[in-house]
């Protein structure tokens, strides 16, 4: 064991780097912790437990998630829900969205200046889950004005679809990620 | 009825005597007292010297009584980070010793040490730029300008600053 510096023993050992990790809050992990240096940055690509973390990589319902509520609700991406507010807010039972475009919210003052940021191709909230576990199917809500007052219905259920990857891999299931949610938008 | 005692022997040449019940807490320690059966001789721990582990059995004291860690991974992913406050005085140490518990935490398999260590690391992160992490824990940044920008673009919308 190398006693002249356990700091650096600590952070060169992949599964002690990844417990201290996980237990990052996830903007600090997706910001600051991924452009460290290369190997925290490798690490932070290919746990399993950090993409899971991350809503990258779905948790299995049940099984992997997490102990206090793997039997009750999923829970929401806190950060999808803090640069999307209006969009992935819990809705009351007579939610009327002022607005169906999730950009609308980046007319907040807070968020204008990072316009650019948010519509660039490669930025990570497109892959990343609106929820773990994942959703498997999204409603889709219309709302219609007309000159006998407005209307807001369920329009149809969709299914996420299912992809048969490859015939030696299993069915492999696409999961509700944040692109797929403004794309329909 | 007394509590038997067993002597450690610390990396360092220290004997060390505590409770059994103090030093089941650790997994290591309990299954090799279980393939040993009694002994009188003091078991080192080449691993650990006396400071650290007068630091690690101060922890397993005070957690004694604590229901013993099921052993699976549902215990890790809690999603609290939240430190007793027990926890956090005992953690308030300086940087070596704090690496150096984990490292002993790690190699004696005590879990509930090992997670307020990486719990305690992970708070010293938490809302750092990658600059500061770095200056913190005297990491190297050796990516390239380009490889970091490309990074940095993917969640700059994600940044609170």
């Amino acid at each position: 064991m190398n006693r002249s510096n356990p700091a650096q023993h600590v952070l060169n050992t992949p599964e002690l780097l990844e417990l201290i990790l996980t237990q990052l809050d996830l903007r600090t992990l997706l910001t600051s912790a991924q452009r460290t240096c290369r190997t925290w940055h490798t690490l932070i690509r290919t746990s399993l437990p950090l993409q899971e973390a991350l809503f990258f990589h779905p948790i299995k319902s049940g099984h992997n998630a997490p102990s206090h509520d793997s039997t009750t609700t999923p829970t929401i991406n806190p950060l999808l829900q803090w640069a999307f507010p209006q969009f992935l807010s819990q809705p009351p039972s007579d939610y009327y969205p002022s607005s169906l475009n999730p950009f609308d919210d980046l007319t907040s003052l807070a968020h204008r200046a990072k316009h650019p940021a948010y519509l660039r191709p490669e930025a990570s909230w497109r892959r990343m889950l609106v929820q773990q576990p994942p959703a498997r199917s999204v409603g889709v809500l219309t709302a219609s004005h007309g000159p006998f007052g407005s209307e807001l219905g369920l329009e149809s259920w969709v299914g996420i679809p299912l992809y048969p990857l490859h015939q030696q891999h299993p069915i492999y299931k696409v999961d509700m990620r944040m692109n797929l949610v403004y794309s329909r938008g | 009825m007394s509590a038997q005692m067993l002597t450690f022997l610390s990396n360092d040449g220290v004997e060390i005597t505590i409770a059994r019940d103090v030093a089941e807490r650790s997994v290591l320690i309990k299954n090799m007292l279980e393939d040993l059966g009694d002994t009188d001789e003091a078991i080192p721990i080449p691993n650990v010297n006396e400071a650290v582990l007068r630091k690690v059995i101060e922890w397993c004291e005070h957690h004694k009584g604590d229901p013993p860690s099921t052993g699976d991974d549902d215990d890790s992913r809690r999603k609290t980070t939240d430190i007793d406050e027990w926890d956090q005085k005992f953690m308030q140490v300086d940087q070596e010793m704090l690496f150096e518990i984990i490292l002993a935490a790690n190699y004696l398999d005590i879990k509930g040490l090992l997670d307020v260590g990486c719990k305690t690391v992970a708070n010293m992160i938490k809302g750092k730029s990658p600059e500061e992490i770095r200056k913190t824990f005297n990491i190297q940044n050796d990516f390239t300008p380009e490889e970091e920008d490309q990074i940095r673009r993917e969640n700059e919308w994600a940044e609170d600053r």
